[in-house]
């Protein structure tokens, strides 16, 4: 995908719960057989499904709620297993084989569709789109990029669709709402409500004065292929969000996420 | 009345110096009340060390607070001190180390220099930096330096233009950042010393 003005990352963020789950149970079998490990198994789910639970709350994404379901109603199928396995398998147990069989296929419409992953990566390739290559930039200071026509009301409600879309994460302050464009696979610390250092992550910030002001973290600068011009890729990345905001005032919402896929990311990128 | 006009902050840290001696209020009192008095003098009645007392005495002598006068008992010589004045007056103008500034300064085009080093962290609520931080020296003399700004310091440095783009002059950047003119002294300030430690570049 050389087109792309970022570099591709490969990142094992994702797979990191489930070896986590894998290896649990494999210690836990050898160390105390199976009637332990199932447990084991179970809890681990579980708690995951608690954390994709929390990113619900986080986000008010369907996909999160319905991952979270999932993984805790596997986490009871785990434990629900009786060992040795008995002739006639328990009703329950049943019950829970026929939920996950009629959820799985939802499931991966969600993942298919992408409406399970975070598009930080398509919102900074759109940013970058237009910007010509310079000579490195780059600078912790903010840029203010002009003022923008708004209310409180219509930041929660921008902040409600970019979170519930999964294009980034609004931290309010006292009189400036934060927005973080999350790339996928790194959404844990995002999730997890970890107090952020606002020097170490991107955002566009909406005071409630209509100024708007733009961070682009060493990380993400670096995370494109060329030297773009730091100071022309800031002041993109503030009208795109400008943009997508006067996009919701008008509630054309949709014209937002149909911007977003036009770039054809795959949901590996 | 013993007037320190116009007195450079040198001189007035130098009096500065001697009156917030701890015995200085008594040594005054000696001086005061006498006609004139010797460092030994001086020394016994107050319990002190003659060099002590002929430092403190030599001081006001050198801040032409004291007239010294050479006396002779028997052949060999010695000083003896008496006031000018029964008043001190200290007059210090500050405008003598106010920085003079042309209408350059304010046209003077300016911008953050690449790869500067510098750290700039946001004040909280994000509409001004607080403070800047960057390093000077090398090797094991390398130091940190953390420079709390004014928030109209850090009004203008959150409007300065990024590196590598076209510079603006001050006056501009003030305009942007909203900042009255009177502020100019401690915005050319922040600036001279950015531009020491080649954070700042002017054209």
């Amino acid at each position: 995908m050389s087109f792309r003005k970022l570099r591709p990352e490969y990142s094992i963020n994702d797979f990191i719960p489930f070896i986590a789950m894998i290896f649990s149970f494999a210690v836990s079998y050898v160390l105390f057989g199976p009637a332990i490990a199932k447990w084991v198994l179970g809890g681990a789910v579980m708690l995951f499904g608690l954390y994709l639970l929390m990113g619900y709350f986080r986000t008010y994404n369907t996909g999160y709620l319905l991952t979270a379901i999932f993984n805790i109603v596997w986490g009871g199928f785990a434990w629900s297993l009786q060992i040795p396995f008995p002739d006639e398998i328990p009703t329950l147990t049943k019950l829970l084989i026929v939920l996950l069989l009629f959820m799985l296929p939802v499931l991966w419409f969600f993942i298919l569709t992408k409406r399970l992953k975070w598009r930080g990566r398509e919102i900074f390739e759109l940013a970058a789109l237009q910007v010509e290559e310079a000579t490195s930039g780059y600078t912790s200071r903010p840029r203010p990029v002009g003022k923008a026509d708004y209310t409180e009301q219509d930041l929660h409600a921008f902040a409600d669709f970019l979170s519930k879309n999964l294009i980034a994460i609004a931290y309010f302050e006292s009189d400036r709402v934060i927005f973080a464009p999350v790339k996928n696979s790194q959404e844990y610390p995002f999730l997890l409500g970890v107090s952020p250092n606002l020097n170490e992550f991107s955002w566009v910030a909406f005071d409630l004065h209509g100024n708007v002001s733009v961070h682009i973290s060493h990380k993400d600068y670096l995370a494109y292929r060329d030297e773009l011009s730091f100071d022309a890729l800031c002041r993109s990345l503030g009208q795109l969000f400008i943009e997508f905001l006067e996009m919701c005032q008008r509630g054309e919402q949709l014209r937002v996420n149909e911007r977003i896929n036009a770039l054809q990311m795959s949901i590996f990128e | 009345m013993r007037n320190l006009m116009n007195t450079d902050f040198k001189t007035a840290a130098l009096l500065g110096t001697y009156i917030s001696k701890e015995y200085a209020r008594d040594f005054f009192e000696l001086l005061v009340n006498y006609q004139d008095i010797s460092a030994s003098e001086a020394a016994s009645r107050l319990g002190l060390h003659i060099r002590t007392a002929q430092d403190f005495l030599e001081g006001l002598a050198g801040l032409d607070i004291l007239t010294k006068q050479e006396v002779y008992e028997k052949k060999r010589p010695y000083f003896r001190y008496s006031l000018k004045t029964h008043r001190i007056t200290l007059d210090l103008d500050l405008t003598q180390i106010q920085k003079a500034r042309s209408e350059n300064d304010m046209t003077r085009c300016i911008r953050e220099r690449a790869n500067s080093g510098a750290n700039f962290s946001l004040a909280r609520g994000g509409e001004y930096i607080g403070h800047v931080s960057f390093w000077t020296g090398e090797g094991r003399d390398r130091k940190e330096h953390r420079l709390s700004l004014t928030i109209p310091q850090g009004k203008f440095l959150f409007h300065l233009p990024f590196p590598n783009v076209e510079c603006l002059s001050v006056n501009e950047i003030m305009r942007k950042a909203n900042l009255e003119n009177e502020l100019t002294p401690e915005i050319l300030d922040v600036v001279e010393m950015l531009a020491q430690h080649n954070i700042i570049e002017m054209q």
